[in-house]
């Protein structure tokens, strides 16, 4: 699965994601409340996005990220509510607990091979689901019927620039790892486990960790999504009954490109205006047409699988990759046929 | 636990272990078939399970079949369902590798569980079960416990359907023939052995089975569009625990499976009996990832 996607360097890459968030952050807000809105939530799913990448890049597949997110959703609703604690606080408190929670997953997870890191994964989300609506934790989840959350302190114009900074922090988390002895081990362990581990390379200790700071990463998304848009905690974003929130991350980083960031970002800022454009278009059809809009989603998805691998990004990658290097050739071409004509 | 020495819940429970047992096998091995043989994770599986029951439902409602005998068509609507499945995503995709496969089931899963439910939903709303004639009748058991002929028949198909299934897979060539190809797929085609014919038979009696277990879960238990998941899920802890792709295993993992199900929905709620399965399945993954049977 490892790929090399590199258009330019480290630098240039980051000063292009801060302008094309500035960008989305800038027009939305121009446009109005609603755009601003779906602005927010582009941030959310993009952090989110970041964090399944980051396992899926180290070879493991989660297929119950939202253990993760449902998991900082609550501990910041919780934490802000039941033991008063500064919503601001509790946005980057909050996702401890998935953090922890990615320790242990991970613990687990690095011990397994490909599919069945999917499977524990998977299977992990219903019984978070079951967690939240029991009925001994419902003085703190208030069950079923989910949670409202207090408005979060920041004056509303501030929200999204919050969310957009927040989005490039977790962009810049990501390119660090990945220039560091880390990004550089989780490679080789992508590559090739065993091999890794012949140069010296614990691979379970740094999939733990990774698992770690991708829970962690999930948590402030789902935190950052009640905080600064839904405002309420339902016990579906544990992605249970209903799969959504476990599959809205996959769905961006392989359309967008989970091999690098950037393609991440594409997909997220692609595909989170148009998914919410078509569902509310088709809700406004019918009462199931969200379940029709995600019909599409899930098609778009298997095309994407079958027909281009490597998402979007890869895509322009492969081309600019052989426009350059057919450029090189005919300067090749070029030189060779200046000297023997000068000979 | 006063409770759990009272006679008639002991007969009970053991009854809808039993029970379990039985589905839970016929999805489960239809699981460790698909993939022994063809090395494919398929995560849409107890999604067909569930579309082959609203096929059986659609039949015994609007057409006045008996359950027993929708289940025909139900089979046949899922195995089509499963062959354009697997001639047209899963098997054009087997170069790219078990990550996109997992994606890919996980993708297809998603489809069919909306496209159900945009069908579903409006019409019958929460969920339904097949209605069967025979309910309410059944055999008196000791302590005043029923025995309802629909579940004597259920637990009496799916391990006739084993009985059949493990005579094919070991007494005849075909069956044979698929074991050799999940042993090792290059020496069963240089062997002789047509391994793609046999590559699209295993999908289509894995779907069966699914479509099977599908029915008989309908008559039993309510279904809506998002059932899938769980009995995916139980279905992978069955098939872990037991060794993947060993039948016997798959045999015996059902049984402790559909066993802790009943028994700890009946002393401890439904919820935890769901969640017993996964806590069994973790505990598996960290200590013996193979199960208790080596997969062969």
């Amino acid at each position: 699965m490892s790929m090399k996607l590199d258009l330019g360097s480290t630098f240039i890459r980051a000063i292009a994601v801060a302008v094309v968030l500035a960008i989305v952050a800038a027009a939305s807000t121009i446009m109005g409340t609603y755009p601003t809105l779906i602005a927010i939530t582009i941030m959310v799913f993009f952090v989110y996005s970041l964090s399944w990448s980051l396992l899926a890049n180290t070879g493991m597949v989660s297929l119950g990220q939202a253990l993760f997110f449902a998991l900082g959703a609550y501990a910041y609703g919780i934490f802000a509510i039941s033991y008063g604690m500064n919503p601001i606080a509790a946005l980057f408190v909050g996702p401890v607990m998935g953090a922890l929670a990615g320790l242990a997953v991970g613990f687990i997870s690095a011990r397994l091979r490909d599919w069945y890191v999917g499977i524990f994964t998977f299977a992990l989300t219903p019984a978070g689901y079951a967690l939240a609506v029991s009925s001994q934790l419902q003085p703190w989840t208030a069950g079923a019927v989910g949670l409202a959350t207090p408005r979060f302190p920041l004056g509303s114009s501030l929200w999204l620039p919050f969310a957009t900074v927040l989005a490039f922090a977790a962009y810049l988390v990501i390119m660090i790892i990945k220039k560091r002895r880390i990004g550089y081990a989780l490679s080789a362990i992508n590559n090739d486990e065993t091999a890794a581990g012949t140069v010296g390379i614990n691979a379970r200790l740094y999939k733990t960790i990774v698992f770690g700071i991708s829970g962690y990463m999930a948590a402030l998304a789902g935190a950052m999504f009640v905080a600064l848009y839904t405002s309420y905690i339902a016990p579906d974003y544990f992605g249970y009954p209903d799969i959504s929130y476990s599959v809205w991350p996959i769905f961006y980083s392989m359309i967008g490109g989970m091999g690098s960031p950037e393609g991440v970002l594409l997909g997220t800022v692609l595909l989170d205006p148009l998914e919410t454009a078509i569902r509310s278009w088709l809700s406004g059809i019918s009462v199931v047409g969200g379940n029709l809009a995600l019909v599409i989603f899930g098609l778009l998805l298997v095309v994407v699988l079958l027909k281009a691998p490597k998402g979007i990004y890869g895509y322009v990658a492969k081309y600019v990759e052989s426009r350059k290097a057919r450029a090189r050739r005919a300067a090749e071409a070029g030189t060779k046929a200046e000297v023997s004509t000068g000979q | 636990m006063a409770a759990f020495l009272i006679p008639s819940y002991l007969i009970s429970t053991t009854l809808y272990g039993l029970l379990f047992t039985s589905i839970y096998l016929l999805l489960a091995t239809g699981l460790t078939l698909i993939f022994g043989t063809l090395k494919l994770v398929n995560f849409a599986h107890g999604d067909l399970m569930v579309l082959g029951a609203f096929v059986a439902f659609l039949f015994v409602t609007l057409e006045g079949w008996s359950p027993y005998l929708a289940m025909v068509p139900a089979i046949l609507v899922i195995a089509g369902i499963g062959v354009l499945i697997y001639r047209f995503t899963l098997r054009p995709a087997v170069k790219a590798g078990p990550v996109n496969m997992i994606l890919l089931t996980i993708g297809i899963s998603y489809i069919l569980e909306n496209a159900l439910a945009y069908y579903f939903l409006p019409v019958y709303r929460t969920g339904v079960e097949i209605p069967s004639p025979l309910r309410g009748t059944g055999i008196l058991l000791p302590s005043n416990v029923l025995l309802t002929y629909d579940e004597f028949l259920t637990i009496v198909i799916s391990w006739a359907i084993m009985g059949v299934l493990y005579y094919w897979l070991f007494r005849t060539r075909q069956g044979i023939a698929i074991r050799a190809l999940s042993q090792n797929p290059v020496g069963a085609s240089i062997s002789g052995i047509d391994v793609n014919r046999l590559s699209y038979l295993t999908f289509i009696v894995g779907s069966a089975l699914a479509a099977i277990a599908g029915t008989l879960y309908g008559i039993m238990f309510t279904f809506n569009p998002f059932s899938g998941i769980l009995l995916t899920l139980m279905a992978f802890a069955v098939m872990i625990l037991g060794g993947v792709g060993s039948i016997p295993g798959t045999m015996v993992g059902s049984i402790i499976i559909g066993f802790a199900t009943s028994f700890v929905s009946y002393y401890m709620g439904q919820t935890w009996g769901e969640a017993i399965a996964f806590i069994i399945l973790a505990v598996i993954l960290l200590v013996r990832p193979s199960g208790i049977f080596r997969g062969g």
